[in-house]
């Protein structure tokens, strides 16, 4: 019995190890697409992806993640920050791990971790509170725009789904879809988060 | 067989006293109940005071009678009644309420709207608040009224800013309340809540 724990322990870790070493695999595009071909003048034409994480969960974002929410790109996060965030009346927010936050973020943006918006978390009230939703029916102080890692991460669906039940309009939510990855990418500068 | 049945009955009643009277223990009495005050500032310190007596349960004269009876399984129970209890708070959750807290606090941090340090409204402030409030009971209080009656109108966040003039206190109030109220808005006119400290 033992013996069996430590060697699927071994196994499983060894897995993982094998995970770490080779960060680029094949990936599914989104949930119901592993590869797209087609032809153009006859010529088949395939595209595939690789990819460091396995869709799902890691699967490419639509272009608007629902139709009232409205997505951003770079400029338009330029101006939010330059705008909204300066008059105090917006935020940026960060939903990845507090750990990259640290690491290197958008100047200007505050960190919230997705799970900590998850319905199970039994503090989300008072984190809501922070952010000026004290009463379902009162509009909330903070316009948000959210990121994350990049075009495939998932959390800022999750998050923005999060927000919506928990009473916050989606009039006051955002998405900037490519995150930190498609911000550094253009050689826009990052900073360490605060 | 009866020697053996004695036997065990005997070492059960002996160990069964041993717990309970807890003779190589600390006076019950310098246990029992010290004075829990606002100016009470080490409240941590007396969970291993609570802890004490227990960690020493197992007394001495005991121990030949237990190598006699190494095959005898009934005083194991014996044994695990005196673990201490596991923090009522712990692991996974432990670390949800610790990242947001700091999610809280930077927020706070970032957009001004943080207040004074033990402040109604300061994360310092729902931190105690939480602490001392475990069960939902608001403490008992000798200047404010401890209970407030719903109004037609009302909501939390009025009562918040009617009792306590702060509008943060909405937070505080609904997590002093929340035996009773499944969510912020689930107000019934005549209500009673219980208001927390603040």
């Amino acid at each position: 019995m033992g013996r069996a724990t430590i060697l699927s322990a071994l196994m499983v870790s060894g897995l993982y190890a094998v995970a770490g070493s080779a960060p680029a695999q094949e990936a599914a595009i989104s949930p119901d697409r592993q590869k797209v071909s087609f032809s153009r003048n006859g010529t088949q034409i395939a595209i595939s992806r690789n990819a460091a994480d396995a869709c799902p969960p890691a699967c490419i974002q639509p272009l608007t993640l629902a139709p009232d929410i409205r997505t951003y790109g770079e400029l338009e996060v330029l101006a939010f920050l330059e705008t909204a965030v300066a008059s105090g009346t917006a935020l940026l927010v960060d939903l990845r791990a507090p750990e990259a936050y640290a690491a290197g973020t958008i100047p200007g943006a505050v960190n919230i971790p997705e799970q900590t918006l998850r319905a199970d978390n039994p503090y989300l009230s008072d984190l809501l509170a922070a952010l000026g939703l004290t009463d379902p029916a009162a509009q909330p102080s903070f316009d948000l725009v959210l990121f994350a890692d990049s075009a495939s991460a998932p959390t800022p669906a999750v998050a923005i789904e999060a927000l919506r039940s928990s009473g916050y309009p989606a009039s006051k939510l955002g998405y900037y879809r490519a995150g930190v990855r498609g911000w550094a990418a253009l050689g826009l500068s990052t900073a360490p988060g605060e | 067989m009866i020697r053996t049945v004695l036997f065990a009955l005997g070492f059960i009643a002996v160990t069964v006293g041993l717990i309970y009277f807890q003779p190589g223990g600390p006076d019950r009495a310098d246990v029992s109940s010290p004075d829990v005050t606002r100016s009470d500032a080490a409240l941590t310190d007396l969970s291993p005071a609570l802890e004490t007596p227990q960690t020493s349960p197992v007394p001495e004269p005991a121990a030949p009678e237990q190598i006699s009876l190494a095959t005898e399984p009934e005083p194991e129970p014996m044994v695990a009644v005196t673990r201490p209890a596991p923090p009522p708070m712990a692991g996974a959750s432990d670390d949800l309420r610790r990242l947001t807290w700091d999610t809280m606090r930077h927020l706070n941090a970032a957009t001004g709207r943080g207040a004074a340090p033990g402040a109604p409204g300061s994360l310092l402030h729902a931190i105690v608040q939480r602490s001392l409030t475990p069960s939902g009971h608001a403490p008992a209080s000798d200047v404010m009224p401890s209970v407030y009656t719903v109004r037609p109108g009302d909501s939390l966040a009025t009562i918040a800013e009617q009792v306590y003039g702060d509008v943060n206190m909405t937070g505080p109030l609904f997590a002093a309340n929340q035996n009773s109220l499944a969510g912020p808005s689930d107000l019934k006119v005549g209500q009673e809540l219980a208001l927390p400290r603040p």
